[in-house]
């Protein structure tokens, strides 16, 4: 089966918001299992909030978002016309210390790597472009 | 995000209902802090109504462990989905928590440490 849907959203929690319940729409209709659901509504919170972190000091960004099912799985489009800005070139969070030494920092997209197939990030036209996918036939 | 209470003597029960997010961290931070600083120091934190936990949710939860041992009290999680454990697992945020399956099993364990 294949099929699309796309929306755009201020960086905001509201818009966050908006676009998570997006794909719970999205996911419902078209009958997505619900493994792929909840990782793909964790990276639009993650990626998202990424943004409108980043975005917060030049006013509220503008996110398109896209969303596709294909035969592999699903793939999230998540576009703005920030600075350039890859977060997947963060170091990799601190996963073993104490409770004391722990700090949440990178934590997001250390999750959202490990949860998606591949995720992907490009400047193009003056935007960047993170590309998420997710198989359907795994993770169970 | 929905938040119900029960208690049983002394520890308090907080049942959490959606998913914990960027949208509901803020509320379910304000929820759980205010009950410490309040007095209610020995916490059960029930997940079974969460679809997953992001790490803004992490956050919180990593706050509410420092915040209820420096208040010498006790914390315990519990009704995990798969979800919840996996992001948990993943954030090597398993050995920081007591982390049981029911809620009986959470009020034996801060019952009788």
């Amino acid at each position: 089966m294949q099929a699309s849907t796309s929306l755009s959203v201020p960086g905001t929690p509201a818009g966050i918001d908006e676009a998570i319940g997006a794909f719970d729409c999205f996911g419902r209709t078209h009958g997505v299992p619900s493994h792929v659901v909840w990782r793909c509504k964790l990276a639009l919170d993650e990626i998202l909030s990424n943004i409108a972190r980043h975005g917060s000091a030049a006013g509220t960004p503008l996110i398109q978002v896209a969303f596709a099912l294909g035969g592999d799985g699903v793939c999230l489009e998540i576009v703005d016309d920030l600075q350039p800005f890859n977060p997947l070139r963060a170091p990799a969070p601190d996963t073993a210390g104490t409770l004391e030494s722990r700090k949440p920092g990178g934590l997001g997209i250390a999750l959202v790597r490990q949860l998606m197939d591949d995720v992907k990030y490009e400047r193009r036209d003056e935007r960047n472009h993170f590309c998420l996918t997710v198989r359907t036939d795994g993770h169970h | 995000m929905d938040i119900t209470e029960a208690r049983a003597g002394r520890l308090l029960i907080v049942a959490l209902r959606g998913r914990i997010d960027t949208t509901t961290a803020p509320q379910v931070e304000h929820h759980l802090l205010g009950r410490l600083s309040q007095g209610d120091v020995h916490l059960i934190v029930d997940f079974a109504g969460i679809e997953y936990i992001s790490s803004a949710g992490l956050r919180v939860m990593l706050a509410l462990a420092r915040r209820t041992r420096d208040a010498h009290g006790s914390l315990a999680l519990c009704g995990m989905g798969e979800a919840v454990q996996h992001v948990f697992r993943l954030a090597g945020f398993l050995p920081l928590f007591v982390i049981v399956d029911s809620r009986d099993a959470a009020i034996a364990r801060l019952t009788n440490p």
